[in-house]
């Protein structure tokens, strides 16, 4: 089941369709992982999915209510997001901001609980600072606690790892894997830190000049990128045709090159391309990451 | 909505903005009573050709004057919650509360709601502290004449009952107009005149058309095209009957007994409803801008 789904979901500024016909389903209980460029429509899925902003075209499904009904209002009741900035007040202090999300939300402030959400972001001892004082993390930290005030089913984040130190990216990562696992809270993050995003996300989503490329399971993912190995050859007509008969999974790199996807006897390989008369120039082996098959993905510039 | 609107009010209290405008309220009453008792123990009041009796630091002329919204501080209040209302915005508040599932509406309508309290709290700051201070230094004084923005009369209760309603009118449409205006621009740098301008020039308006017509001398004189313009300040008008008012003269009496502050009942109920349209259509415009533009 999806617990968000779009349709054919449209976004137009001016003249330029930031979003074009997106079609996003993440499912339930997932850490979507959510993937592309600056400008490339990220934060404008966010913001619509999160009523900031109305789609030019087609709809979304939160919880399979559509944002055209009424009871979208009541689905979002359990929905936290942070998009592009961390929004408080800076004038207050941490306790205070609780307090008024609190009112905002319409729940009950509980000093036990507020204390627990500031520990649990490792804001226990901020005491009666004031948030204008706090640092960029610090602001991202207690934005997560206002985030997770209404214990939300889903919860959207907009690049969360901007302005964390190392540390402070570790320690984000494993609350998100908590709050994940424990409390099966399903999560769309948008980062640009692909290497942490690989670390958490159970699936993905590529989008590029606002078209939704590929969506596909970590799994899924994870083969796709796994090992290969790379040869070179004189004839790659005649190599194809031999490793059809041996069947094994490959595809062209480049004009004199061949990835084999299947664990391989090298030397056992050799002997059967040199019968059919195709010699083996060179022998290498090739993992992609995330970042390279985004890259070629979108067709950019590849990350050799 | 009540929940949005409490929250509201909480961040009111620590609002620093609201807070600093309270103490500018109380203290510009302050400085106001003491320039007022000064001119009355200094003889300034008696010469300013309203008989030898004129006081300006009474409770009943202290209620008056601090109460038109024609004044510096009844200016400043929308200028202060314009800022206030834009800090919703830029600190991303607005932001917050449209994700967790509360209607565009409804926060806009607590928006505007706050703001009333906003402006009718430091209002009532003001003309309190006005009120209490003149109230100490010459008591009510039913009987004196009100010293206002433009010139001084006899004021009955019956005028101050209507004063009452159409200046609270007045800031039903200011507050409206203002949370419309923030809404539009959400920036303070082109808020601030066009919230300004047309509040001061409808009050200048006001003043100007009332005083030529009880024989100030204003510079203008046309009384036809004053009465004319006077008639379509009524109509048209929010802030007419709350800032210039309508003065009968007595013949035969003294003069601190001849001018009489008076609003007829057409210049009453015309500031009731077109008060009421400006806010209702300030408000339906803010509400429908704001529910159709993005969220940034």
């Amino acid at each position: 089941m999806y617990i968000i789904e779009t349709k054919h979901l449209y976004k137009r500024y001016g003249q330029v369709f930031v979003l074009d016909d997106v079609n996003m389903h993440i499912p339930e209980g997932s850490i979507y992982g959510f993937i592309g460029e600056n400008g490339s429509g990220k934060t404008t899925l966010m913001r619509v999915l999160t009523g900031l902003a109305n789609p030019t075209k087609g709809t979304y499904h939160i919880q399979n209510v559509s944002n055209l009904e009424k009871e979208i209002y009541t689905v979002r009741q359990k929905t936290s997001a942070i998009v592009e900035t961390t929004s408080l007040i800076p004038t207050m202090t941490a306790r205070d901001n609780l307090k008024y999300a609190c009112l905002y939300l319409g729940i009950a402030y509980i000093d036990e609980k507020m204390d627990a959400l500031l520990r649990l972001v490792k804001l226990g001892n901020v005491g009666n600072k004031k948030v204008k004082n706090f640092s960029l993390g610090m602001k991202q930290r207690l934005g997560i606690a206002l985030a997770l005030i209404n214990d939300p089913t889903i919860l959207l984040l907009d690049e969360p790892l901007n302005g964390l130190d190392p540390q402070g990216i570790a320690e984000l990562r494993n609350l998100l894997l908590e709050l994940n696992k424990e409390k099966g809270i399903t999560m769309l993050i948008s980062s640009h830190i692909l290497s942490e995003l690989e670390k958490i996300a159970s699936h993905y989503g590529f989008i590029s000049h606002g078209k939704l490329i590929e969506e596909i399971s970590a799994a899924d993912l994870f083969k796709k990128c796994q090992k290969s190995t790379v040869i070179k050859v004189d004839d790659v007509a005649n190599a194809t045709k031999t490793l059809e008969e041996m069947k094994l999974r490959f595809a062209l790199k480049e004009t004199d090159e061949i990835n084999i996807y299947d664990q391989v006897n090298i030397s056992k390989l050799i002997s059967k391309l040199s019968q059919n008369n195709v010699s083996v120039l060179a022998v290498n082996t090739n993992e992609e990451s995330i970042e390279e098959y985004y890259f070629s993905l979108i067709g950019g510039a590849k990350n050799d | 909505m009540i929940k949005l609107f409490n929250a509201f009010m909480f961040k009111l209290t620590r609002d620093l903005t609201f807070r600093i405008m309270l103490i500018i309220g109380a203290s510009l009453a302050v400085l106001t009573a003491t320039i007022f008792f000064i001119l009355d123990q200094t003889g300034a009041s008696a010469s300013m050709g309203f008989g030898q009796d004129f006081k300006v630091a009474t409770g009943q002329s202290m209620l008056v004057f601090s109460m038109s919204p024609a004044q510096n501080f009844g200016i400043a209040i929308p200028i202060n919650l314009a800022v206030f209302i834009v800090l919703e915005f830029t600190q991303g508040t607005i932001r917050n509360k449209v994700i967790v599932g509360n209607s565009k509406f409804k926060i806009y309508a607590s928006t505007y709601l706050c703001g009333l309290v906003f402006a009718i709290a430091i209002m009532l700051v003001y003309v309190g502290v006005c009120f209490a201070l003149g109230s100490l230094s010459g008591g009510f004084d039913a009987n004196g004449m009100a010293f206002t923005s433009s010139g001084a009369g006899k004021v009955s209760p019956q005028f101050l009952f209507r004063l009452v309603i159409v200046t609270v009118m007045t800031y039903f449409t200011t507050v409206a107009f203002t949370t419309f205006v923030a809404t539009l621009f959400r920036n303070v740098g082109p808020c601030i005149p066009l919230v300004v301008i047309p509040i001061t020039m409808l009050a200048m308006l006001s003043l100007i058309t009332t005083m030529t017509l009880a024989g100030v001398d204003t510079g203008v004189e046309n009384n036809v095209f004053i009465e004319n313009l006077a008639n379509v300040s009524k109509f048209l008008n929010p802030l007419h009957a709350a800032c210039g008012y309508e003065v009968n003269f007595l013949t035969d009496v003294p003069l601190n007994q001849a001018i009489h502050y008076v609003m007829s009942n057409d210049t009453f109920v015309a500031a009731i409803i077109n008060n009421l349209i400006y806010t209702a259509l300030f408000f339906t415009l803010g509400a429908f801008i704001f529910t159709k533009r993005d969220i940034k």
